[in-house]
């Protein structure tokens, strides 16, 4: 027995032996298949892994450049808005400048600080620089020996010929912006000769260098009031953008190879008109002549055969730029892609420069232009290959290590298997396998009765029979258990789909206000979750959507609502209003009720949808038609005061003339005329004032309309008021010998608030027209007080030809006199009664006519009674005496 | 200075592109006995200045090449002539075209048509008019 149980231990120690090594060794032979057979993929699979790293670093590059890039031109707007509030005097400007400096790369080590600002300026509202701060660097021979001066070269930049480019119009631009708004044009520039100026990696020097301008509009708080006075402007030396993208620095990116134009690789800058502004490679920057060709690199500042202004755009790019500058504007970070470019496969990492300044990139959001980084991919493919040869050696010496020691491993399980397998291992293996069988399977009827009935009393055939009973009770439990879970989980699944279906559907209507998309998503629901072949929606004659299964096979009858052997009608309604129908159609099934109440669900919701959609889509007309309605009254009063201001000037230029030589004859400085020539040179000096009362009539009419007009509100003495009219009427009613009347209530305080000089204005056109249109008779001003109303009524009474009653409503509109015949009986411009009545609005006040044809008409101007405080306390004191 | 009550002692340069006006104001203010120099162009103009020592000018803004703005300017920056009045004469009479001129720091400010029998008196008006604004301000 002893022996036997020395013998157990043995072969129990050798089993555990066996359990651990042989998983081991089945490792180790799975290790060395899956090596030997994916030895090529994982070459591969690096060199894949190489480029698309190279590629992430390409995408990332161009978005970093493109970002910095736009961060500090975001912080050149700060700068100008700072220039706008500073003091305009030259220490102040040239302080501004030398302060704005920046670091500028002149080759391996070097650098030099060099103005931010090629020009600082502020420019006049007619367009005439009235000081500028010059950098002459343009001229600055290498290193860079730039200075900075207070210009005396004024120019006048309206006129494009005279900016600094010769074709800069950002004086155009500036006069249309808004008062906080910046506009900034593209890199404008010049050709300067290789000596000059910047010298980047190139080594050779720049050939064309330019600026960027910013310009915004200067308003000033002057008398209490916000004016527009001028412009400031400041032009960004170009050299400052070159700086990012002339020394591109790869180091520690890994396999992205330097952007060097040895190795084939570029980082350029172009702005959104396709034109290079920057390039690592800088004589890559190059102007356009009047013919849209390179200039020539020795032209200059100065050399009349140069129209400078545009940069050149690279043929290359011509054809994928509107693809480039499309694409990156959908997405903020960089993008890389492949492209033949001048016969040689190339990546290209490309990001917009995501700055937005000014009117001209309103339209789009297309940035400054776009930041490319292109990599040589035939380049990069070699450094792959050497690569490739390295991972390939390597698998082969470690595959050659692992055959060896997964060899010796199996000889030694094989021997150890063999000697314990025919003692204790075999039977106890045995029901170990049934019990596997049992886990993945189920064990048959005939597999149990054979554990069940194993004879002997050894404790592995109790063991048997004792799992063979266990084994029956499980498997009958467990399929009790399977049927309730299929069961409750049909119904599950089919619940969770019709939910969800329609969750996602409602969010969907939410985030939508397009019918289309309404339409077209609630029919493809009703496809995807009913047994409908054919669904039809239809909202109205015009939003109607229908889905037909597809393929259509050849000959198949199109499934409508005549044809369908099986059709379902749902309304789509919303608080009892019906928009439309669903319509539900198969040959070949029967619509279940759960199906329809899933169909009404998904009706309530469309009907929410295709309401809202209509809603917003009458809101949404009405506010584009709105918007551009308002952007062409804006444009049209621009356009109205320019107009007026140059009939203005042009109509007074030629009457001072008329005005004046008539006056200087009439005055007698060359000799005293005869009567008959007297009087006609009258009648020119007096055609002559009637023509500039016309003129000075519409700009009134024009102001008043521009709401530029302001009431006075002051202290006036009525009598002196009416004083003042009488005496001009007592003039008026002698010449036409006809009466004037003047009659104030004696109630009217002596002191009232308001503007003296517009009721003058005022009174004096109507009783100039009551004497106008009045032959025979008298005319009459009345002023009478109405304390209660705390009122006062000026009226002017005539009794002249009188108004008809169809011309009543519109003798106060522009342009109109009662008779619009062309007798011209009466002079005037019509302007008149119009100014005066806007001018009583301004006052607060209201002026209205009776008239009667034949008998003469009344003009009543009303307006409100303010008085004085110390006129009030001096009135009431009076009372008060007078009842002590 | 100018002295009101003796036209004679004036010395007068108008700068003007438009033949008419310099006629007209030539021909006036030559009757009533003051020195009248003219020029329709700004930078003879402003030779005319430096050469006559005027006690007063009267200048067009709107001109070609060098304007009346940069007459102004430049002969303000001449210290011999910082306190020589100079009056705008032109035809922009729109809202804010008087501010716009003494804002520039001109003395006077008139419009076209000029008023003939009136001249000299319009003159006078218009710079004691300035003088009150600068007084405001």
């Amino acid at each position: 027995m002893s022996w036997l149980r020395s013998r157990l231990l043995i072969l129990t120690i050798l089993g555990l032996l066996i359990t651990s090594i042989v998983p081991l060794v089945a490792i180790g032979i799975v290790g060395l298949q899956r090596y030997e057979s994916r030895g090529d993929a994982t070459v591969e699979e690096s060199r894949e892994l190489l480029e698309e790293s190279a590629l992430d670093n390409l995408e990332a590059q161009a978005a970093e450049i493109a970002f910095e890039m736009a961060a500090f031109l975001r912080e050149r707007d700060e700068d100008l808005r700072t220039l706008a509030e500073l003091p305009r005097d030259e220490e102040t400007y040239l302080t501004f400048t030398q302060a704005n400096q920046r670091q500028v790369w002149l080759g391996i080590d070097d650098y030099v600080s060099l103005p931010l600002y090629r020009e600082v300026a502020f420019i006049d509202l007619i367009g005439k620089e009235v000081l500028k701060i010059e950098n002459d660097c343009i001229e600055a021979i290498y290193p860079l020996d730039c200075e900075l001066i207070v210009s005396d070269n004024l120019q006048t930049v309206r006129d494009l010929t005279f900016t600094t480019y010769k074709n800069e119009d950002y004086f155009q631009h500036a006069k249309n912006l808004a008062p906080d708004e910046i506009y900034v044009s593209r890199p404008t520039g010049n050709a300067v000769p290789p000596n000059v100026g910047y010298r980047g990696a190139d080594g050779g020097g720049v050939r064309y260098q330019g600026v960027v301008r910013f310009i915004m509009q200067v308003h000033e708080e002057v008398d209490g009031e916000m004016r527009h006075s001028g412009y400031v402007t400041i032009a960004l030396d170009q050299t400052h953008l070159l700086e990012f993208t002339a020394h591109v620095d790869t180091v520690g990116r890994g396999p992205v190879p330097q952007a060097s134009t040895l190795l084939d690789n570029f980082a350029y800058a172009v702005g959104s008109d396709g034109a290079t502004f920057a390039h690592v490679r800088h004589s890559a920057i190059a102007g356009l002549d009047g013919n849209g060709q390179r200039v020539a690199t020795l032209s200059t500042v100065d050399d009349p055969n140069d129209i400078p202004g545009n940069f050149y755009q690279m043929g290359f790019l011509n054809p994928i730029f509107p693809e480039l500058m499309e694409r990156s504007a959908q997405v903020s970070q960089g993008i890389v892609e492949r492209y033949v470019i001048n016969d040689k496969e190339k990546s290209l990492g490309y990001a917009i420069i995501p700055y937005f300044s000014g009117s001209l990139y309103e339209e789009e959001p297309r940035g400054f232009g776009l930041v490319i980084v292109s990599a040589n991919l035939d380049a990069l493919s070699v450094s792959s290959d050497v690569l490739a040869v390295q991972i390939e050696d390597d698998l082969a010496t470690l595959s050659e290590q692992l055959g060896g020691l997964v060899l010796t491993a199996t000889l030694l399980g094989a021997i150890l298997v063999f000697a314990v397998g025919t003692a204790v291992v075999v039977p106890i293996r045995s029901v170990t396998r049934y019990s596997k069988t049992m886990e993945e399977r189920g064990l048959t009827e005939d597999e149990i009765t054979a554990l069940k009935s194993r004879r002997g009393n050894t404790e592995v055939a109790q063991l048997a029979r004792t799992f063979g009973e266990m084994a029956e009770n499980v498997q009958a439990r467990e399929e009790q258990i399977a049927e309730l879970l299929t069961q409750t989980d049909e119904a599950l699944t089919l619940r969770v789909k019709e939910l969800s279906a329609l969750e996602d559907f409602g969010r969907e209507l939410t985030s939508t206000l397009d019918i289309e998309s309404v339409l077209n998503q609630a029919t493809q629901t009703l496809l995807n979750n009913t047994e409908a072949e054919a669904v039809e929606l239809v909202i109205s004659s015009e939003d109607r959507r229908s889905t037909q299964p597809l393929p259509l096979k050849q000959g198949d009858v199109i499934l409508t609502e005549e044809t369908a052997k099986h059709v379902v009608k749902i309304p789509v309604a919303r608080e009892d209003q019906t928009v439309g129908h669903f319509f539900l159609m198969s040959n070949n099934h029967e619509f279940t009720d759960d199906e329809q109440a899933f169909t009404k669900q998904l009706a309530a919701w469309v009907s929410v949808a295709v309401t809202n959609a209509r809603l917003f889509n009458s809101v949404e007309s009405q506010r584009l038609q709105l918007e551009e309605t308002n952007k062409k009254i804006t444009e049209a009063n621009q356009l109205k005061s320019e107009f007026l201001a140059n009939v203005s000037h042009e109509l007074r230029t030629p009457l001072n003339a008329i005005i004046g030589f008539s006056d200087m004859l009439l005055m007698g400085i060359n000799g005293k005329l005869g009567d008959k020539q007297a009087h006609y040179v009258t009648r020119v000096r007096d055609n002559g004032d009637r023509l500039l009362t016309l003129v000075n009539d519409i700009l009134d009419l024009a102001r008043i309309e521009a709401g530029r007009v302001e009431v006075e509100e002051s202290v006036f003495a009525v009598r002196a008021v009416v004083d003042h009219l009488s005496g001009q009427a007592d003039i008026f009613a002698k010449r036409r010998r006809i009466a004037f009347i003047s009659e104030t209530d004696e109630n009217l305080p002596k002191k009232l608030i308001g503007d003296s000089q517009r009721i003058i204005q005022v009174v004096s056109n109507l009783l100039s027209n009551a004497f106008k249109f009045t032959e025979e008779g008298s005319v009459t001003l009345n002023v009478q007080a109405d304390l209660p109303n705390k009122q006062w009524t000026i009226s002017v009474v005539d009794t002249g030809i009188g108004i008809p009653p169809h011309a009543v409503n519109f003798i106060f509109e522009e342009f109109r006199q009662v008779d619009g015949s062309s007798k011209r009986a009466f002079t005037g411009t019509g302007l008149g009664l119009a100014i005066t009545k806007n001018l009583v609005r301004l006052m607060g006040g209201t002026i209205a006519v009776e008239s009667t044809i034949g008998e003469g008409s009344t003009f009543m101007v009303t307006l409100p009674l303010v008085e004085p405080e110390d006129n009030t306390q001096a009135r009431q004191k009076g009372v008060t005496e007078s009842n002590a | 200075m100018l002295d009101w009550d003796n036209l004679e002692s004036w010395c007068v340069i108008i700068i003007d592109d438009e033949p008419d006006n310099l006629d007209l104001v030539v021909e006036t203010l030559t009757f009533y006995g003051v020195t009248v120099h003219s020029s329709n162009d700004g930078e003879k103009g402003i030779e005319m200045v430096e050469n006559f020592n005027p006690n007063l000018i009267l200048l067009d803004l709107s001109m070609p090449d060098v304007d009346g703005w940069e007459v102004h300017r430049r002969i303000r920056a001449m210290p011999k002539f910082a306190d020589v009045p100079i009056v705008a004469m032109t035809a922009h009479a729109m809202v804010g075209d008087r501010e716009r001129v003494m804002e520039a720091g001109f003395d006077g400010y008139m419009t076209k048509p000029i008023r003939v029998p009136n001249l000299v008196k319009d003159i006078k008006a218009a710079i004691e008019e300035g003088n009150e604004k600068d007084s405001e301000t």
